[in-house]
């Protein structure tokens, strides 16, 4: 029994030392990229895999993330997803509940995105965003309807910025997957045990931050006639730009905002998992 | 073709198809309605403040910044009715 509990105790340890980990992490990285200075993005610690293995490299790789989100995403919409490795129907209801959902998701976002807005990193393409935390909370608690609400808030909020443009369809699909990726892999999102915790980490802060940036910074890449911010930019200064400013807010807000809002949305019968049906036969 | 008018034939789109949806209580159809609904407006802001010549100036922020806090108020609105109605059961 005891022997129990010091495991337990022990397992908290060290979800709050990851959680630590990942935050110092990406204080560093901000601190490392004010005190090399904004116009040296070549400089800084988060752009150094960009630059060392190139832009064919994540040319590549953003290709193959590129087709898996987007197949992802139209599958989502069409009903189907992927659970237990297989390719499975999933029922939506979407009626007024989930509807509302979508709105209030993409109105808050949206709005959340635009209020904060002013300060702008890559003028037409990308500005300091802290309203990003609410995305992955969104899909965390919401799941395909949160995300869903994200992607078209981020779309208005392009408008309201003034960088609407071919490219925010790339933002679309990638506001869309920083919402997915959490509510799709993590396993306990109560928030209220070591594990939840450390896959959040993992999952709504690294993957889905690096998920986005690189699925968005591909789709400026493939459109770089059309689009017209150069190949060196989208690599050398957008993709890190897009993680850091994803995961940095994440990593602080969005774990006490959904301890927070978990309880009462699963009281009301709002979550996720209390809304969908899924056809395995 | 230029990207603004066919994001504006993609909203249209979206939006018939998801009015013709929802008259035939097909599942989906409201949301591919709000989709359409949420996309036009979103060029109807586009134009709205290309016209006027926002865009230019200086004063896309504040406009902006105010523009999203009303949609904050909206959507915490939408959360509040929907929040209480769920908890009526409805």
């Amino acid at each position: 029994m005891s022997s129990a509990r010091g495991w337990g105790a022990s397992l908290w340890v060290i979800s709050f030392i990851i959680a630590a980990l990942f935050i110092a992490l990406f204080l560093y990285i901000g601190v490392d990229i004010l005190a090399k200075g904004l116009d040296k993005p070549h400089e800084w610690l988060v752009t150094q895999p960009f630059v060392r293995l190139g832009r064919d490299f994540w040319f590549i790789v953003g290709g193959v993330l590129w087709i898996i989100g987007t197949v992802l995403f139209f599958m989502e919409v069409l009903g189907w997803t992927i659970k237990g490795w297989r390719l499975v129907r999933q029922i939506i209801r979407w009626d007024a509940v989930d509807v509302s959902i979508v709105a209030l998701t993409a109105t808050i976002y949206g709005g959340a995105l635009a209020a904060t807005g002013g300060i702008p990193i890559i003028p037409g393409f990308t500005w300091v965003r802290p309203a990003n935390a609410l995305s992955p909370l969104f899909g965390i608690l919401f799941g395909v309807p949160g995300a869903f609400g994200c992607a078209i808030g981020n779309f208005i909020a392009d408008a309201l910025a003034g960088y609407l443009s071919v490219g925010s369809i790339g933002g679309f699909i990638g506001n869309f997957i920083i919402a997915y990726v959490p509510y799709k892999l993590m396993r306990d999102q109560t928030f209220r045990t070591p594990r939840s915790i450390i896959e959040f980490y993992i999952w709504g802060v690294l993957v889905s931050s690096v998920w986005c940036s690189i699925y968005i910074s591909w789709w400026l890449d493939a459109l770089e006639p059309v689009i017209g911010l150069p190949r060196a930019l989208v690599w050398g200064w957008f993709a890190p730009w897009v993680i850091f400013n994803n995961a940095f807010i994440t990593a602080i807000v969005t774990p006490i905002l959904s301890f927070i809002l978990y309880p009462p949305i699963k009281a009301r019968g709002l979550y996720w998992a209390d809304r969908i049906t899924f056809v395995t036969s | 073709m230029s990207w603004d008018i066919a994001f504006v034939a993609v909203g249209l789109i979206l939006l018939i198809i998801g009015v013709v949806m929802w008259i035939t209580r097909t599942r989906g159809g409201l949301v591919l309605l709000a989709l359409g609904v949420f996309w036009l407006l979103t060029m109807l802001i586009y134009y709205a403040y290309t016209y006027a010549g926002i865009y230019e100036r200086r004063a896309l922020y504040p406009i902006s910044n105010i523009i999203g806090v009303v949609l904050i108020i909206a959507g915490l609105v939408i959360a509040f009715v929907y929040l209480k109605k769920a908890k009526r059961g409805g």
